[in-house]
């Protein structure tokens, strides 16, 4: 009991310093927290933001059978060439950073990227097999967790 | 701000990165057998190999609501809140994905099935934060 009231002031404290701040300093904040390690903060969260609209897109295709054509595949599609745009520029911007670690986990990036996007030509370019939008999938799983992966790395290092 | 809470440097326990990486590897297993079983099974079930996919699916997702607790756990041990906000979202998404394929299993209702692919994403992301953050 004790424990959750002294965490709950803590909160307090902190939610005050937060709204104390004047907005240019709250701005001012973010402009630092997002051009950290030449700017893969930022783009990386870019690139998560757009990897979880394309996903619920993507997703919605196959369990309420849209079909190849309408809404939800133009925003899939979308979203899959701003994320391969996305992780190309992650990877230009981590390759100037001095961190192996980042270099590497954005070079994989592309390669995930990569895997999804000729699988998902593949199945949209005629060949209609689900095996395919499998490997799709496999792709965005990797892509889902090398940008998370330079996300919380740059959030934390 | 929440992303305000989650910047910071500090140390992390052994025991939590390990844990993150093996629910990690499940989750991507389960991932995988779920669109498999997606794209290949039909409800109701007659052959052996969907039933497997499926099986595959299902034990994939216990180990990850399993190791999901452990890293639960782990992470409320730690010093570093951003790390204790992790861990909690992870075991709280496991839970929505949880129980919306529970509820799929019972209804045969498409959109729970959605319900469960956008709780995936959150708990992977959260599992894979706890390996790199």
């Amino acid at each position: 009991m004790h424990f959750c009231y002294v965490n709950f002031i803590r909160l307090k404290i902190y939610l005050n310093n937060v709204s104390e701040m004047s907005l240019e300093t709250r701005v001012y904040k973010i402009m630092d927290l997002v051009a950290r390690h030449n700017y893969v903060t930022g783009l990386s969260m870019l690139e998560i933001l757009t990897l979880i609209g394309l996903y619920s897109a993507g997703m919605g295709i196959p369990i309420f059978n849209l079909g190849l054509a309408g809404a939800a595949i133009t925003a899939h599609i979308y979203g899959a060439i701003t994320v391969a745009i996305l992780s190309i520029i992650i990877l230009a911007a981590a390759m100037r950073t001095n961190e192996i670690k980042l270099k590497a986990i954005a070079l994989f990036n592309v390669l995930f990227v990569l895997v999804a996007a000729f699988e998902g030509l593949f199945y949209f370019g005629g060949f209609v097999d689900p095996s395919y939008a499998l490997g799709m999938a496999v792709g965005f799983v990797g892509t889902l967790f090398t940008t998370s992966g330079l996300l919380f790395y740059c959030l934390s290092h | 701000m929440i992303v305000m809470a989650l910047t910071g440097v500090g140390p992390k326990s052994r025991l939590t990165t390990n844990l993150a990486i093996v629910e990690t590897l499940f989750m991507t297993g389960a991932f995988i057998a779920g669109v498999a079983a997606l794209l290949y099974d039909k409800f109701p079930i007659e052959a052996s190999w969907q039933s497997f996919i499926l099986s595959a699916h299902i034990s994939f997702a216990m180990l990850t609501a399993f190791f999901g607790l452990a890293l639960y756990t782990a992470t409320a041990r730690e010093s570093r809140r951003g790390l204790r906000i992790l861990g909690l979202l992870n075991a709280v998404f496991i839970a929505i994905a949880a129980a919306g394929g529970l509820l799929f299993y019972s209804t045969i209702d498409y959109s729970f099935s959605y319900v469960m692919a956008l709780a995936f994403v959150g708990a992977y992301i959260c599992s894979t934060a706890c390996i790199f953050y």
